[in-house]
């Protein structure tokens, strides 16, 4: 029951990090977590200056109502509270801390009996965030009513070209990502659980179902297939695609009762309830031609991507390359090795360029092949071509913000134009525009 | 310490290059050029090698005077110059080509922008232009531009006239005669992704349609694979910059282009002009179509950067 058909694309690349066990990746020294993820507001530290920490210690928490509690990676010492530049440029509060080498760990309280309030408290206390919206897990279910939710949906896969956190996951971990989709269910009004896999990865949809089947009584799940095809993982094009429900700025999730977990949150879930763990650790896919051990690794938060480099190991160091939190079609590239990674990280690419990479342009040829692209059926060109002569009022016309910036007008351009970047420049502009109104 | 490059996403490409399209249009273009020229003899050459050679001048001239880069990699010029040379007939007097080649780059093309920017066909239109400036000073190119319609008669030798128009053994432009030729072009235009395998599909279906309303079905075959229909709508109907975006408003161009061709052709006196004529009266409704012919966008509105970070 499809209301559009989208467009994307299949990414032409295997994806690499497929089908590569999970690995955790060695201790270091000194973490540097960032109390301010790219969607959150920042966090208060709550331990000063040369406390001593174990890992699972509360160290930061709210400053207002929303916020997230984050918690020490590691068994240590706090050496400095600080502001620094985080992953999206910003300066933002840093807490150092140094690893004792002792790993004293402490855990959340028991739980207790399990209801669904009980379970709202666990997430916000966990400090549980959802990877797909990057807000914290708990504000979709608690201030809202979590009993509007009559679908829940769960991702087991992606369609990024360089992300495979979620079905590492569930391949290595079915059992926790299992109990944690059940966690959830129980939560909403859900009555099933809708398992989302890529149309790539039929043969891990088998294992779930097998699974399931053998281990689990009255386990109400289905399992739904959406085409291998960039950008098809983004919530709004998922819920159209598996649901059937048009999300605009008339209708929201809530409204739609859709929810939208990803096979890491059902992990970081299930820890929290059933080993009462915090959430300290981030999955992430590293990847890219210049890396020598590519993989899925558990990386404590507070690590920065020179220890993951450090660890992955660079193939040519003296090559010029572009290290790019995110996948290599939207990501964001750093220009410092010493930035922390944030819980929102799917994944790192550290490509090399080659020495005639150029971004010349040439003029427009019209042939439409970025309308025809687009996932959300904007025409590129003409925005552009809009933005370009300062006709603001068409560029909202054609709806720029609509763009979901997933870079695909740019990547199939023979004329190599800057889509994106004008389009997101173009959304700036009019974001400036409303607030000063 | 490596050196980063930091750069807007995204940061890796498809590899479709125009130089790479105008590269693979212009290697279809040798291969009815090469055909022309066993066939028509010398003659045949010296246009092509004119057309082509003043194309690039006027362009280069025009670059000199405004002081622009002369971009070489861009093979624009030359896949103009090779449509217009194909396109006419080996007869044709040299000061013609000439002309021709400096309305299509001067004013078609350039007037307008330069390349991306002209709103017709530059080559097409200039086919046009030589038509109407022709037909009142060239004796022999009069005479051949308007026997359109005699055409099928002439093709040579042999009494089996649609066999002799498939492998080119009749008289019309330089490029257009050898419809298998024509017909391989655009297996293998299509093949690299340069045009798009609807347009001129639709374009000789409707074609077909219209035209069995005036005769048979055997004549109107050789209708189809004389003149220089097909040659048009594989190489000009097909411009990216003169065709429409959505698939809805190509749809509607190449219908429009077929129907028009057939009637023109079989009500109007234009003769071997007419491909041009209606290409050129078509072009015109494509940027309308571009306006209204659209999807309409999908609104997710207040939703930034909704697709991780």
């Amino acid at each position: 029951m499809k209301l559009v058909s989208f467009r994307g694309i299949y990414p032409k690349k295997k994806k690499d990090t497929a089908g590569i066990e999970l690995a955790q990746m060695r201790p270091i020294e000194f973490y540097n977590v960032s109390l301010k993820l790219p969607t959150v507001p920042e966090s208060e530290p709550c331990v000063k200056v040369g406390d001593e920490v174990k890992q699972g210690t509360l160290i930061a928490k709210p400053a207002g109502k929303v916020g997230l509690n984050l918690f020490s990676p590691v068994s240590g010492k706090v050496l400095n509270i600080f502001e620094k530049m985080n992953s999206t440029g910003e300066q933002s509060k840093h807490i150092l801390i140094m690893n004792d080498n002792k790993n004293e760990v402490q855990d959340l309280p028991d739980i207790g009996s399990i209801s669904d309030v009980v379970l709202i408290e666990r997430l916000k206390d966990a400090g549980i965030i959802d990877t797909i919206s990057g807000m914290p897990s708990y504000l979709k279910y608690s201030y809202i009513g979590a009993r509007s939710y009559k679908t829940l949906l769960v991702l087991l896969d992606s369609t990024d070209p360089n992300n495979t956190v979620n079905q590492t996951i569930t391949e290595c971990k079915m059992e926790e990502v299992v109990n944690g989709a059940r966690y959830f269910m129980n939560i909403t009004s859900a009555t099933t659980i809708t398992f989302v896999f890529t149309e790539a990865n039929y043969k891990l949809a088998t294992k779930l179902k097998k699974h399931i089947e053998e281990n689990k009584k009255n386990y109400d799940f289905r399992v739904k297939f959406i085409p291998n095809k960039y950008p098809f993982d983004n919530p709004y094009i998922l819920a159209n695609l598996v649901c059937g429900k048009k999300i605009n700025e008339k209708t929201s999730f809530l409204d739609a009762g859709i929810t939208i977990e990803s096979a890491e949150s059902c992990y970081n879930f299930c820890r929290a309830v059933e080993f009462n763990k915090p959430l300290i650790a981030k999955i992430i896919s590293v990847d890219g031609n210049n890396v020598s051990r590519k993989g899925n690794y558990i990386v404590q938060n507070g690590v920065s991507y020179d220890n993951i480099l450090n660890f992955v190991g660079i193939e040519n160091p003296n090559d010029n390359s572009a290290l790019i939190d995110g996948n290599e079609l939207s990501g964001i590239a750093q220009f410092n090795r010493d930035i922390s990674i944030s819980l929102l990280t799917d994944s790192i690419v550290f490509n090399k360029y080659p020495a005639y990479y150029d971004q010349k342009e040439y003029p427009c040829i019209s042939c439409g092949k970025c309308a025809k692209v687009c996932p959300v059926f904007l025409n590129p060109k003409r925005i552009e071509a809009a933005y370009l002569d300062e006709e603001f009022d068409s560029v909202e016309k054609l709806k720029a913000n609509s763009c979901i910036e997933c870079g695909l007008c740019s990547y199939v351009c023979p004329a190599k134009r800057f889509l994106t970047q004008r389009i997101s420049a173009a959304k700036e502009y009019l974001k400036i525009k409303k607030g000063g109104k | 310490m490596e050196n980063f490059i930091v750069s807007h996403s995204p940061f890796v490409h498809s590899g479709n290059d125009i130089n790479k399209m105008f590269l693979y249009i212009s290697i279809a273009l040798t291969i009815p050029a090469i055909y022309g020229v066993m066939f028509f003899g010398l003659q045949a050459f010296f246009i092509i090698l004119l057309s082509v050679a003043s194309c690039a001048v006027f362009e280069l001239v025009y670059n000199l005077i405004t002081k622009k880069k002369f971009v070489i990699e861009d093979f624009s010029f030359f896949v103009t110059g090779m449509i217009l040379a194909l396109t006419m007939p080996y007869k044709a007097p040299l000061w013609i080509v000439v002309l021709s080649a400096f309305f299509a780059i001067i004013v078609v093309k350039i007037a307008f922008g330069g390349l991306g920017r002209n709103k017709f066909n530059p080559a097409g239109t200039a086919r046009c232009f030589a038509g109407v400036v022709a037909s009142g000073f060239a004796g022999e190119f009069y005479t051949i531009i308007h026997s359109g319609e005699q055409l099928s008669s002439i093709a040579l030798g042999g009494s089996n006239e649609i066999v002799n128009l498939l492998i080119g053994q009749s008289i019309g432009g330089i490029g257009t005669t050898c419809i298998i030729i024509i017909l391989l072009c655009y297996v293998f235009l299509v093949y690299t992704g340069v045009i798009d395998f609807k347009i001129p599909i639709i374009a000789v279906l409707s074609y077909l349609i219209t035209s069995l309303i005036f005769t048979d079905i055997d004549h109107t075959l050789i209708n189809v694979c004389s003149g220089s229909f097909l040659f048009v709508s594989v190489f000009m109907l097909t411009d990216p910059n003169t065709s429409p975006d959505s698939v809805f408003g190509k749809f509607i161009y190449s219908i429009m282009f077929g129907v028009l061709s057939a009637l023109v052709w079989n009500l109007g006196v234009l003769g071997e002009n007419t491909s041009f004529a209606v290409l050129l009266f078509v072009n015109l409704f494509v940027p309308m179509m571009d306006t209204y012919l659209v999807w309409k966008p999908v609104s997710l509105g207040g939703l930034r950067n909704a697709h991780k970070n």
